[in-house]
């Protein structure tokens, strides 16, 4: 059997979490007022050469990774920008990503699939002070205004009516962003795992096992349970595809009166790999609910046969039983990892504008290892 | 001895969610959602208060109890040593008296064992230890839902034992494997 390489991660990827090392010797993070925040804009579009003047800068509610705020934006801009979004890194966070990797894969979707779109990216922070994206404001909400629900879109009610109107658009979009040409996409901060090998399944466990060696303040054996398990079943990617690697309630909007989805975000986790994948997260029961039949929900909106059904008929693609399980496990490593590691090194060290937030979600972790175990489970009785 | 800690966070939260919270801009929405999770964290510490000791406690006795009933070594010698050294920590755990460390430097050497068995252990042996792992994974998955069960992301709560319950009743399902 040939050794693993366990440091093959996308180069991209492993030098934001070597530099955030070097970063959290800055110590505390104090969230930025609108003003610097106005100021901050005033620069980078000097420095862009964008003719035109942040008014009415304020902070948006959410985001427990990235700093959010929205601002109208008066000169010489297309309509579309007429109101804009900020979306900024903070010090720390509870992953950590690429705004440059988030402005390519959205210009990459752009009239594919609804997202907004960008005006400019400040990749370095040099005019922010923090690296950051704008883009064009879209209206909408992530779930019904009766919906209830707690942090970050989970757990909301999304209701038959609202459900019946959107399932069918979220699993197109689904189907549309695995379907982008990569050849030509310009995903120049992208690495390509070779199609026919295991690369794009043991990129994804290597970068999550080296954000615990790098961050991990407890232990936890289930996740070393978990990361054994995930090396010695790795599975062959056929045909690798874009991933959007947070496709889930809570990341779209939709419009309340029409119920035309409006926009899918937070693309920060979007990579190149296996359609597996981002099927598998959206079967996180975190993301969804039951009904009263006790039947998991994706979304909280259809069926996990629907999803598979549709999905096939859209695409050709066969989903494998065994590597969507595979990735089951991994979307279980993930998540448990961002929430041991990352999330509770920043609150600790207050480096994020959401402090309270991260270990407060730190919590979760007790849900997601139960789910992790029940996986685990189904390969080891 | 007194005012106890509880009260003393008891006596936080009613002035910040009384006085303090009400004061907050409504306009400032990320002042607005810190305040709601100020509050639910220190509801939960609150509710946690009375048994920190024990919770972590009946957390670290069941992973001793794990790491203690493992069965003997059978592979190569990196498993051998990894195996050797987790046993000389279980002995040296058991004698620190901050559990919550205690628990994090035993469990550390059960992952190092995990890890190595895994490159040399006998298929046999690796398969007993991951059992052992999984299962007492199980029992501290179920401990640490019900410890969390206040924060609203579990898929059950209804299910799941009260804190008194869990200490004050003698819930042995979450206790140990026994």
């Amino acid at each position: 059997m040939p050794k693993i390489d366990r440091e093959a991660i996308e180069p991209r990827l492993a030098q934001l979490l070597y530099d955030k090392q070097e970063r959290r010797k800055l110590g505390p993070y104090i969230p930025r007022t609108a003003s610097e925040i106005e100021e901050g804009l005033q620069r980078l579009f000097a420095r862009q050469g964008i003719n035109a003047v942040p008014r009415n800068v304020h902070r948006m509610g959410g985001g427990a990774s990235k700093e959010q705020f929205a601002f109208d934006l008066e000169g010489d801009v297309r309509p579309e920008f007429s109101r804009c979004v900020l979306r900024m890194d903070p010090r720390e966070g509870i992953i950590e990503t690429c705004r440059k990797r988030e402005a390519q894969v959205l210009q990459a979707v752009y009239g594919k699939a609804p997202v907004p779109p960008i005006l400019c990216v400040d990749g370095d922070g040099a005019a922010m002070g923090q690296p950051a994206m704008i883009a064009g404001f879209i209206g909408g909400v992530t779930k019904p205004s009766a919906g209830g629900g707690g942090p970050s879109g989970l757990k909301a009610n999304m209701g038959a009516r609202v459900s019946e109107a959107l399932t069918p658009q979220f699993i197109d979009v689904f189907a549309k962003v695995h379907a982008v040409d990569l050849a030509t996409a310009r995903l120049d901060d992208f690495a390509m795992p070779r199609s026919g090998t295991t690369d794009a399944a043991l990129w994804q466990v290597n970068y999550w096992t080296k954000v615990r060696e790098l961050e991990e303040t407890d232990s936890l054996p289930l996740l070393t349970l978990a990361e054994t398990w995930l090396y010695d079943h790795l599975p062959v990617c056929e045909q690798p595809v874009l991933l959007h690697g947070d496709h889930r309630l809570g990341n779209f909007l939709f419009d309340e009166d029409s119920l035309e989805m409006t926009a899918v975000l937070d693309w920060e986790l979007a990579h190149i790999g296996d359609f597996h994948e981002d099927l598998a997260y959206d079967f996180e029961p975190l993301f969804g609910s039951r009904d009263a039949d006790g039947t998991f929900l994706v979304g909280s909106m259809f069926t996990t046969g629907h999803m598979i059904a549709t999905y096939e008929a859209l695409t050709g693609r066969t989903v494998d039983p065994k590597v969507l399980h595979w990735y089951k496990v991994m979307t279980s490593y993930k998540l448990i990892t961002m929430n041991h590691t990352s999330s509770i090194i920043a609150a600790r060290d207050g480096t994020n504008h959401q402090n309270a937030l991260l270990a407060f979600l730190a919590a979760v972790t007790a849900e997601l290892s139960s789910t992790m175990c029940d996986l685990l489970s189904e390969d080891m009785a | 001895m007194t005012p106890n800690p509880t009260i003393r966070l008891a006596s936080l939260l009613q002035t910040l969610e009384h006085v303090i919270f009400p004061a907050v801009d409504q306009k400032n929405s990320l002042a607005q959602e810190q305040c709601g999770l100020v509050l639910g964290q220190l509801r939960m510490l609150i509710q946690h208060m009375p048994y920190f000791g024990e919770y972590h406690g009946m957390c670290f006795a069941d992973l001793a109890e794990t790491v203690g009933q493992l069965p003997a070594h059978a592979g190569g010698e990196q498993s051998a040593a990894a195996a050797e050294a987790l046993s000389a920590t279980l002995g040296e755990a058991k004698g620190i008296n901050d559990v919550l460390a205690a628990y994090h430097l035993l469990g550390r050497a059960l992952e190092h064992l995990m890890r190595l068995a895994a490159e040399d252990g006998e298929p046999a042996y690796r398969r007993a230890v991951d059992s052992a792992v999984l299962a007492f994974s199980k029992r501290q998955s179920l401990r640490a839902r019900s410890w969390f069960k206040e924060a609203g992301f579990d898929h059950a709560p209804e299910t799941l034992p009260t804190l008194a319950e869990m200490f004050g009743h003698g819930f042995v399902n979450l206790s140990s494997g026994g």
